[in-house]
């Protein structure tokens, strides 16, 4: 009996470990451990030994179920893995292949600039304001202390639409309705396009973006100025940008000053960008002029005011290195995408 | 403005070398544009401010270095030698226009010998732009580049009885100037004219009839105070800029007239260029007191945040040639020179003082006082929601002008009688492109899609938001300003990947991008309607609605415009208006439970007429379906074999739901049913199963 028995494990053993597949594994199942497979016919078949053999041999084919089962379980474990494996390496892709990737759109460099501004006079509790950009000659130049027919209009060469109506020339006319709407403090800032009688060509547009700012306060300074605007030139250009004040001339300001930021491209040392000056002019700035402040009703004895603004265009360029203002307003496909992560 | 070093330093005595000189300038206001040439031979370009009509001269930077350097100004020499009969034999002046004309000085030369200027005349002329021509006219360059005094010389023999009438031209009179153009002078131009014709445009250009020449011997020269208003008007009207234009037009003081003339007079006498005779024919009607203003040290230190002491203060401004009387209360009373005609009011000087102390000495602070309360800007914020979203949607920004011109209307088919309405016209275009604001953003857009496809990038799909301008109001003082959100798409909205060719743009892509811009600024009650536009497709264009408000259309470009525009893809356009949609813009998120019941869902196909709008079956299956449908999807249309000709079947799959049981198989069929009955009977559909 027990070679029988030896002799049926050993066989059993061999075809459980021949076995490759899941299937395989089964039929091995079927034949030794089915309802008619032989384990299981012997184990049935046990009243044909005698009385007290049957224990033993009971005992010793149970044992022998046991251990085929094991196996088969065993074999099982093995193959489940082995199938695994191999579905894996089916399913290996080349992760070189270019991905399905949806499409994002890129911002325009003007608008990326104006949130970056918008961001950091935020932070210094400028509040954004609008205003038209076809706008009575009155808050264009004539509160701003530009007279109508007056020879510092050569400034600012000028489309009309009418006798009275400008497309404004630059968004410091808004200051004027700000200024006429409500009582200091006021901190403001307002971005917009403007216009200038400029033909297109390589650094000029008649239509480009503006950002102005304006202070109305009892006891603002001309420090102030320097100050509000050394700290926005170090958040925009950078924490080693150095700054410095020019006196100059607008007719709504006074003291006036054109602030200059250490060139972008060679830190001071001097290029072509900068004319070799080392300085890239920024903006214009300075008090507001008495004449602006009694225009709109305040007495500059009691407020005094300060205003600045700057080119937005101008600022872009110099930020992202453009060469050609113009490709600010072609918007072909290959200058707007490469903005896609701005 | 061009100054030879060598020629300032003349009036400066130990002047620090040009690059010093540049530095220092620059930063008290007189900026340096450029330096040319080498050693002791520079020349600055000078930008000089508007407002600084005293720097417009090389005596008036040589009077800027001075100060800025603490050094002695050197004044021209002045003294003529005067010689033969006096000058009011030989010449008169009568202002009839003194509102234009402040003063008029004359001096005449006699025996003038005219030939070339002196050698070193000559290169200081060149040097600054100016071509020499002859001595007499060379010394009134020259005068005129030292003192920012224009001057001009008549040939005196050419004037009957020596008579000039300073007067305002009259309408229909001309004169030829000498550059040999014939100018027609109107009545608010000012002339210097003999008994009969004018001679000259004052301060603007001489006339040819009586221009100095080689057969000249003498000379009337003219040094004369115009109003700056009118030479500017006249130089615009006249198209003519000259270098005494621009001087007169910012404006000249009346004792630089005498300066510039007893300059010239000595000059003439020194090099010899015939005698000067005594005296000068001086008509002063503009004569005023000189301007004096109060000025408070302290008030200086409150604006510019400065503790500059007031001796300091005082020192720089006298050498600014400022006089300072001490006045009661620590104050200063400040007579104005005649030179600095931009001084006006107490703040000028606070600059004054500022530019020469330095502004780099100014303490940077930041404004004292807590700020305003912030609020942020709805429309910003708006704006950039809409660009996000947007731009997931795989469209890049554009910034377009807002110029336009009828021509670009005309190929977008806009109605032109509505266009001339309300077109906002530019009184004078700087082009024939852009003669008027845009009054819809296709204009810019179709641009944008033109330019691209002119450099072989036919897939493009773009936005922007950004004004249109239209006269609307008749009593209204200003256009209507809208800001719009414009959509333009051509080509393939996704590139074309190895799994997948891509799609071009149609229709329902360009709704679904509008789908989704309004879901995600929070915009749930939209619907669209089929709609017309000039510009689009009359078959693919669609009104969007919001609660029943119009805020826009989309739709194809009609073949006839994409043609006309020499595009070879289709493209589509839309346009939103910002202020509806912001309007209706809600970012406020009530979370709603999450569903806690199962879900069942059946599928209907509803054949109908081909004509019949999905939204009328959809409908139905809402209304009908009360408050168990949970969702309606539309996975298929079908067209065919399979359903009668000149019908569809719409496949549907029907999400039903209850919030508060888990639905039984008879009230799913049962509600199910009704939503059969319901499109079957109203829109005499068919169920296909
Ligand atoms: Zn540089």
């Amino acid at each position: 009996m027990d070679e029988k028995a030896k002799k049926l494990i050993a066989e059993a053993k061999e075809s459980i470990e021949s076995a490759m597949s899941l299937q395989g594994l089964e039929e091995v199942r079927v034949k030794y451990l089915g309802k008619k497979g032989e384990i299981t016919q012997a184990l049935r078949s046990l009243s044909k030994y005698p009385q007290e053999e049957r224990p033993a041999i009971g005992r010793y084919l149970n044992e022998a179920r046991e251990t085929v089962e094991g196996m088969i379980e065993k074999r099982r474990g093995e193959i489940a893995a082995i199938e695994l494996e191999m579905r894996l390496k089916a399913e290996e892709v080349d992760v070189t292949l270019p991905g399905k990737r949806p499409s994002i759109g890129a911002r325009h460099p003007i608008s990326v600039v104006y949130e970056e501004l918008e961001l950091i006079f935020g932070h210094m509790g400028f509040q954004v304001y609008e205003g038209p950009d076809v706008e009575l000659d009155y808050n264009n130049f004539e509160a701003l202390n530009v007279p109508r027919n007056h020879p510092s209009r050569d400034i600012q060469d000028t489309f009309y639409i009418s006798q009275d109506l400008v497309l404004r020339t630059h968004t410091t006319c808004v200051d004027i309705r700000i200024m006429k709407a409500q009582k200091p403090p006021i901190r403001a800032i307002i971005p917009g396009k403007v216009y200038r009688f400029d033909a297109v060509d390589p650094s000029h547009l008649p239509v480009f973006h503006q950002l102005d700012g304006l202070v109305v306060d009892e006891g603002i300074t001309f420090g102030d100025v320097k100050g509000v605007l050394a700290r926005f030139a170090r958040e925009f250009f950078g924490p080693d940008t150095e700054v410095r004040f020019r006196p100059s001339y607008f007719p709504f300001t006074e003291p006036s000053a054109e602030m200059d930021v250490s060139c972008v491209l060679c830190h001071g040392s001097g290029c072509r960008l900068c004319k070799y000056t080392g300085w890239l002019e920024i903006l214009g700035s300075g008090l507001l002029h008495p004449k602006v402040l009694k225009e709109v009703g305040f007495d500059p004895e009691d407020v005094s005011g300060l205003a600045f603004g700057m080119g937005v265009d101008r600022v872009s360029v110099l930020k992202y290195g453009i060469e050609d203002i113009r490709l600010l307003v072609e918007n072909d496909m290959a200058f707007n995408l490469q903005f896609i992560h701005a | 403005m061009l100054v030879p070093y060598r020629w300032l330093s003349q009036y400066v005595p130990g002047l620090p070398p040009p690059d010093a000189v540049a530095e220092a300038l620059t930063m008290s206001g007189t900026a340096c544009e450029s330096i040319t040439g080498e050693g002791e031979d520079v020349v600055f370009d000078f930008e000089i401010t508007h407002d600084r009509a005293d720097c417009m001269s090389i005596f008036g930077i040589a009077r800027e270095a001075a100060c800025v350097f603490g050094l002695e100004l050197k004044h021209p020499d002045l003294r003529v030698n005067e010689e033969g009969p006096q000058v009011d034999e030989l010449a008169s002046v009568k202002i009839m226009s003194p509102d234009l004309c402040r003063r008029y000085m004359a001096r005449v030369i006699t025996e003038v010998k005219i030939g070339p200027s002196p050698e070193w005349m000559q290169k200081k002329l060149i040097a600054c732009g100016i071509r020499p021509i002859n001595n007499v006219v060379d010394i009134t360059n020259y005068v005129m580049l030292e003192l920012g005094q224009p001057l001009h010389a008549f040939d005196l023999d050419r004037i009957p009885d020596g008579a000039i009438i300073v007067r305002r031209a009259r309408d229909g009179e001309s004169i030829v100037t000498i550059d040999g153009e014939t100018r027609e002078l109107s009545e608010d131009m000012l002339v210097i004219a003999d008994k009969k014709s004018p001679v000259a445009i004052a301060g603007v250009m001489g006339g040819e009839s009586t221009e100095v020449q080689e057969s000249t011997t003498q000379v009337l020269l003219e040094a004369a105070t115009f109003d700056s208003v009118s030479v500017w008007r006249t130089q615009r009207a006249l198209k003519m800029r000259t270098e005494a234009s621009v001087r007169f037009s910012r404006g000249l003081w009346p004792e630089n007239a005498r300066l510039g003339l007893d300059r010239a007079a000595m000059l003439m006498a020194e090099l010899k260029v015939g005698k000067v005779s005594r005296g000068t024919v001086d008509e002063y009607p503009g004569a005023r007191p000189p301007i004096h203003i109060r000025l408070r040290p302290e008030r200086v230190n409150r604006l510019l945040g400065t503790v500059i002491p007031r001796d300091e203060m005082k020192l720089i401004l006298m050498r600014l040639g400022f006089i300072l009387n001490e006045r009661d209360e620590g104050s200063y009373r400040v007579i104005i020179p005649d030179h600095r005609m931009d001084v006006l009011q107490e703040e000028d000087l606070v600059e004054e003082i500022a530019r020469i102390y330095g502004y780099d000495k100014i303490p940077a602070t930041v404004p004292k006082g807590a700020p305003p309360e912030i609020r942020l800007n709805p429309e910003r914020r708006f704006e950039s929601k809409v660009g996000e979203i947007l731009r997931s949607s795989g469209l890049t920004e554009v910034n377009t002008m807002t110029f336009t011109s009828e021509a670009v209307c005309d190929e977008l088919r806009l109605p032109s009688e509505d266009i001339e309405r309300g077109k906002v016209k530019i009184k004078n275009p700087i082009s024939s492109d852009y003669t008027m604001l845009r009054t819809t953003l296709f204009v810019s857009l179709v641009d944008v899609l033109r330019r691209n496809a002119s450099r072989q990038r036919d897939d493009v799909a773009v936005y922007e938001i950004g004004k249109v301008f239209r006269w609307h109001d008749p009593d209204s003082i200003l256009p209507c300003e809208r800001k719009m959100i414009g959509l333009a798409a051509m080509g393939k909205l996704e590139q074309p990947n190895w799994r997948t060719p891509g799609e071009d743009v149609d229709f329902f892509h360009m709704k679904g991008i509008i789908e989704a811009l309004l879901e995600g600024l929070g915009i749930f009650g939209y619907s669209f309607e089929k709609a017309t536009h000039p510009t689009l497709h009359p078959g693919r264009t669609a009104k969007v609605l919001v609660e029943g408000e119009d805020i826009g259309c989309f739709g194809q470009i009609h073949p006839a415009v994409r043609e006309a525009l020499g595009l070879k893809k289709s493209a589509y356009l839309g346009e939103l208006d910002c202020e509806k949609l912001l309007r209706r813009m809600s970012q406020d998120i009530k979370v709603r439970q999450l569903p806690r019941f199962p879900a069942v869902t059946r599928d209907i196909a509803v054949v109908v007429q081909r004509g019949v709008e999905s939204r009328r079956v959809e409908d139905k299956i809402w209304e009908a379906g009360e408050s168990l449908v949970e969702s309606v999807h539309l996975f298929d249309i079908y067209e065919g074999p399979q359903v009668p000709p000149d019908h569809k079947s719409l496949a549907y799959s029907i999400t039903y739901r209850s919030p508060d049981r888990t639905l039984t198989d008879e009230e799913v069929a049962e509600v199910h049913g009704r939503i059969v009955e319901g499109i079957t009977s109203a829109l005499g559909a068919s169920i296909r199963s």
